[in-house]
């Protein structure tokens, strides 16, 4: 979608939270709109949905000086500076830090954490010009599929607000639908970004493992972490990649040189000559009718579109949810063992000694989901029980490598829902963990295999909730991934 | 009671390198507290590792010199437990794929014969941070995260140590590798080097083996604490089997802490309380694979060391085992035989003066060879003297005594007292006959054939020059006069 | 499976102490999804891939720089005390 450039100079705010950075971009550069007013219009819409009975509440913090930022870009500007983001506006997952802000991964056990470093994308995105409008809420530690784990409050749905947004980048995929933000950083480890936009109706990009680097995303699962984005449309998810994975970063000895920073403006692309996978494991009856129904829709596309379609049986993806729900506790386990109150966060009060100090500290700083899944964490890696879950997991795990990588030979891309359902209501799944994590089916794999996948608002429910499909392609290969996408979206989006 | 004491080191130490394992905080000692810390040694959130190569290099180098295997593909696992001075609740270490794997090294045993220690692994680590407790009066302890991040090497050895002694010969033989390798600096007293041992008791009774059981022996942080502790241990050991009986079956492994001042060792952690590291593959960083090209390029910077030293010293210079041995106890006295044998025919002749008049004039004054006033080249001289008949062997003898004391040069010594061997033929001549005509029983025997009796004769010629008669030239001569 | 003894060694592990309500129903829903674990049963492990490594030459220089200034690590602490993060008393045989 193009937006003439002449219409936005007479557009009221709520005209101006409707454009897609790319078009921000292009009106901040004709000089018809100013970084200041686009950063007043997301923070009246969010000033107003704050006052709602039912708020989205998908920001934990509002910048104070959002606007402040804003202004200092629109200077830049005015002396002729041309960074590839400057004045454009992005939301901040509240796991992914910027130097002297508050960074509390929704959890207690932070609050009142200021990172004390950025996160490496926040320097390129801040290098680059951006203004961080504010702290996205999440489930506590990026655990969860709803956004109900948050020490925050719950986040709505901004199409049915007794609805989740899922998670756990809630918060980000929330605040670019309800146009509170143009764009978020979230983060995936199981599907933690494609998930609340399936939910919310956006697109979402996940990365291939590598593609960005993992320095200053505080960690959950080292081995499946991505910052990932969420936006209005695809030119946007491919503008911001291609500042924020520019080169490998020295600090993550993960992180991969992609080009990616490169790689020119977004062509829409024939599909002919792509064949296009269809995972039978993900659209079995076990999928919502709805959800079928919308997948089904975007199938014909496809085809119509040029490409080639099969279904392709591949049995391992029935064991990704028990895979991920060891390895993930295992690497989370580990990584917030560091969390104990000694040198950072909130410690409690009242300890008579060391040992009570942490307890004490652990058990009033953790949420539930948290608690649970560092007790499935230290349970799988425990001496009797390492070989049976996390050995056995990270077997399965390389077998399931060899069989996407026999796969990816013979299609190009995988297509299927981004979620079995569409969105469920809040506190429908809150107590019963389990259904909670099968929600992951379809988005675990790429993280198990490093993929990039992509989630896009396929269509809507007979009663109008968004439904996402899926797009996952071999590592590296984000821009078929973005192409395919972009294809769709200019024959369906508007 | 016969028994046999059995005890395996765990050696810590920590490398020489620029900055720290993971990150780029300066790997110095001591400063301002918490003022070499950042937020990857200090494990803050979103922080990740990044490997430093010379860490790499530095384990690679002390492996060959401890006679590993290098391994083609090393890896790095976190191993958890819960310390206020661990600040990421885990430690980035080795679990199953070290390094290094399978070397040794040898020492003097208790016995005076060789003992063969082996290494089952070396692999790395890093350092955890230290703990304060201030005398204030306060229920509280300070903690400084300095230390956090320093690059340590653990060397696990096979309970191969037979004797207290062997333990602390073993940590200083350690010691002096490392050092000749230049990885460490391997100061007990600021910690750069430290060990721990497991030790117990074999208890031979009624031609049965009975296993008491290990303790692990921490804060033991001299040499001579070693061999303290251990001796302590034993004797414990020893009195707690003679009381108890206490099978290792039964009772498994505790962990004791040295007391230096009171001169025991404490019980710290009771079998039960045995830890579950959880390890697993730290996935913040990725396999190393190490090629046969570097471990090839590294190995020619280890050629000087101990082992490879003894290796040429009995294959090219025909030296025995146990000389070997001697000779590269240090590597101060391996480069003081180097260089005074440079060039000589007879490498062993200068071995032999050294493990026995250098050697013994060491002990006697407990210097090493380094504090010595006679350098390699000096004491080449000396040798040089002999060879070229100008003194005898047993004079050189007290010539280097001389040279020792005093810091004067052989030639300087020897034209000072007189003791430049006698070549004049007359005067040796003039010695033989006096000697034959005092001595004529033997003189007579040697005619008669016992051949025995010109050595006898010899001893009196040597005498009567006070030891500067040319050897060969006397007894010609002394042969020549008795046909 | 997941009797009281294996829940408090789990706690001590993750150094949490649980409320006794807590405790019971996490011990339940650990057991319901360690059970959906076994699906995992049906599939054949292989041998984890370490092709994906890197050589020492790929790792980082040995050059150190400057630490964090230690203002910012006192903004962080909880407790900060001459340099130092205070804590309670740790107990080792030093005390002895």
């Amino acid at each position: 979608m193009s937006f003439p450039v002449f219409w936005i100079s007479m557009m009221n705010d709520r005209r101006l939270n409707g454009l897609t950075l790319s078009e921000m971009r292009r009106a901040l550069q004709a000089g018809e709109v100013s970084s200041v007013e686009l950063v007043e219009a997301f923070r009246n819409a969010w000033e107003e949905d704050s006052s709602n009975e039912k708020p989205v509440n998908g920001y934990v913090e509002f910048f104070a000086d959002a606007a402040q930022q804003a202004r200092k870009a629109d200077e830049a500007r005015a002396a002729g500076g041309h960074g590839k983001l400057l004045g454009l506006p992005i939301a901040v997952k509240d796991n992914i830090q910027i130097a002297g802000r508050l960074t509390t991964c929704a959890s207690n056990i932070l609050q009142g954490y200021r990172a004390p470093y950025s996160a490496t994308v926040i320097e390129r995105l801040e290098a680059a010009g951006a203004v961080f409008l504010g702290r996205a809420n999440m489930d506590e530690f990026a655990m969860g599929s709803s956004c109900e784990y948050s020490c925050y409050g719950a986040v709505r749905n901004p199409h049915d607000r007794d609805r989740t947004a899922g998670g756990s980048s809630g918060g980000s995929a929330a605040l670019v639908a309800a146009k509170q933000a143009p764009f978020a950083l979230g983060s995936d480890t199981g599907g933690s970004v494609r998930l609340p936009a399936s939910f919310c109706g956006v697109y979402g990009l996940k990365p291939s493992y590598g593609t960005l680097s993992r320095y200053g995303l505080v960690a959950f699962g080292s081995s499946l972490d991505q910052i990932g984005f969420l936006a209005r449309s695809v030119e946007d998810l491919q503008l911001v990649l291609s500042v924020a994975a520019a080169g490998v970063d020295p600090r993550d000895q993960t992180s991969e040189k992609t080009g990616f920073e490169n790689a020119g403006p977004l062509r829409a692309r024939s599909l002919s000559g792509l064949t296009i996978g269809i995972p039978g494991q993900l659209v079995s009856e076990a999928v919502d009718p709805q959800v079928l129904q919308v997948f089904d829709e975007f199938r014909r596309w496809l085809e119509s579109a040029g490409a080639k379609t099969r279904v392709i049986s591949i049995p391992v993806l029935d064991a990704c949810v028990a895979m991920y729900y060891i390895i993930a506790p295992a690497e989370a386990s580990s990584n917030l063992s560091r969390f104990d109150g000694v040198k950072y966060g909130r410690r409690a009060a009242g300890a008579e000694n060391l040992d009570a100090m942490y307890e004490k500290t652990r058990e009033e700083g953790f949420g539930p989901e948290v608690k649970r899944r560092i007790l499935i964490g230290n349970y799988v890696l425990s001496s009797g029980y390492y070989d049976a879950y996390y050995k056995k997991a990270q077997g399965v795990r390389a077998l399931l490598q060899q069989r996407m990588d026999a796969v990816f030979e013979e299609v190009d891309l995988l297509a299927s829902p981004t979620s079995p359902t569409p969105p469920f209501r809040l506190g429908e799944k809150v107590d019963d963990p389990l259904a909670m994590y099968l929600t992951d089916i379809c988005t675990t794999p790429a993280n198990l295999t490093k993929s990039p996948a992509l989630s896009l608002p396929g269509g809507r429910t007979s009663d109008g909730l968004p439904v996402g499909v899926q797009l996952t392609g071999r590592r590296f290969c984000e821009m078929t991934l973005l192409e395919t996408a972009y294809s769709w979206e200019r024959e369906h989006a508007g | 009671m016969k028994y046999e004491v059995v005890i395996g080191c765990e050696v810590h130490v920590q490398l020489q390198t620029r900055s720290k394992a993971f990150c780029r905080c300066p790997n110095t000692f001591g400063g301002e507290p918490n003022s070499r810390v950042c937020p990857v040694c200090m494990g803050l959130p979103g922080s990740l590792p990044v490997t430093n190569s010379a860490m790499i290099e530095a384990a690679i180098l002390a492996g060959l010199a401890l006679d590993c295997d290098i391994a083609g593909v090393t890896k790095f696992d976190r191993k958890h437990y819960v310390y206020p001075d661990l600040p990421k609740g885990y430690q980035i270490s080795q679990f199953d794929m070290p390094i290094c794997t399978g070397g040794h090294i040898d020492i003097p045993a208790s016995d005076g014969s060789l003992r063969r220690v082996r290494i089952i692994r070396v692999h790395m680590e890093e350092d955890a941070g230290k703990n304060i407790h201030p005398d204030d009066g306060r229920s509280v302890s300070y903690l400084d995260y300095n230390r956090c991040g320093t690059p340590l090497l653990e060397i696990v050895s096979e309970p191969d140590l037979r004797a207290p002694q062997e333990a602390s010969a073993y940590v200083q033989a350690i010691r002096e590798i490392l050092r000749a390798v230049g990885v460490s600096d391997c100061n007990m007293e600021e910690g750069s080097l430290r060990c721990d041992a497991n030790i117990n008791l074999w208890v031979y009774e009624d031609g049965k083996k009975y296993a008491t059981p290990i303790a692990e022996i921490k804060n033991m942080n001299s040499f001579r604490s070693i061999r303290n502790a251990l001796e302590y241990e034993v004797k414990r050991q020893v009195r707690e089997w003679e009381q108890s009986r206490l099978l290792l079956e039964v009772a498994g492994k505790t962990t004791r802490g040295y007391l230096e001042a009171k001169g025991i060792t404490v019980l710290q952690r009771a079998k039960e309380e045995a830890s579950d590291y959880r390890y697993f593959p730290e996935p913040d960083l990725k396999p190393i694979s190490i090629s046969r090209e570097m471990i090839d390029a590294l190995k020619a910077r280890v050629g000087a060391l101990p082992a490879e030293r003894r290796r040429r010293y009995i294959g090219e210079y025909g030296i025995t085992e146990q000389d070997a041995l001697n000779l590269t106890s240090s590597a101060a006295m391996a480069d003081f035989f180097e260089a005074a044998a440079a060039g000589h025919p007879e490498p062993k002749r200068i071995s032999n003066f050294i493990l026995a008049e250098v050697k013994k004039y060491l002990n006697q004054r407990s210097i090493g060879v380094d504090e010595l006033a006679v350098d390699a080249r000096a004491f080449r001289r000396l040798i040089d003297l002999v060879d070229a008949g100008k003194i005898s062997g047993k004079i050189a003898k007290e010539v280097f005594v001389d040279m020792a004391d005093t810091g004067k040069d052989a030639l300087a010594i020897i034209e000072e007292k007189g003791l430049i061997q006698i070549d004049n033929s007359d005067a040796i001549a003039q010695a033989v006959d006096e000697v034959i005509v005092e001595n004529p029983d033997s003189a007579a025997d040697y005619k008669n054939g016992k051949e025995k009796a010109i050595g006898f004769l010899m001893g009196q010629v040597m005498k009567k020059t006070k030891g500067k008669a040319n050897p060969a030239m006397a007894i010609q001569l002394l042969r020549a006069k008795l046909k | 499976m997941i009797d009281k003894q294996t829940m408090r060694n789990l706690q001590k592990l993750s150094r949490l102490k649980l409320e006794p309500d807590e405790e019971q129903s996490l011990a339940s829903q650990l057991e319901n999804i360690l059970s959906y674990f076994e699906v995992l049963g049906g599939y054949d492990a292989v041998d984890t891939d370490l092709k994906a490594s890197v050589t020492p030459e790929d790792l980082r220089r040995d050059d150190s720089a400057p630490a964090f200034n230690r203002e910012v690590l006192e903004s962080l602490a909880v407790e900060f005390q001459d340099g130092h993060f205070v804590v309670p008393r740790i107990l080792d045989i030093d005390d002895e």
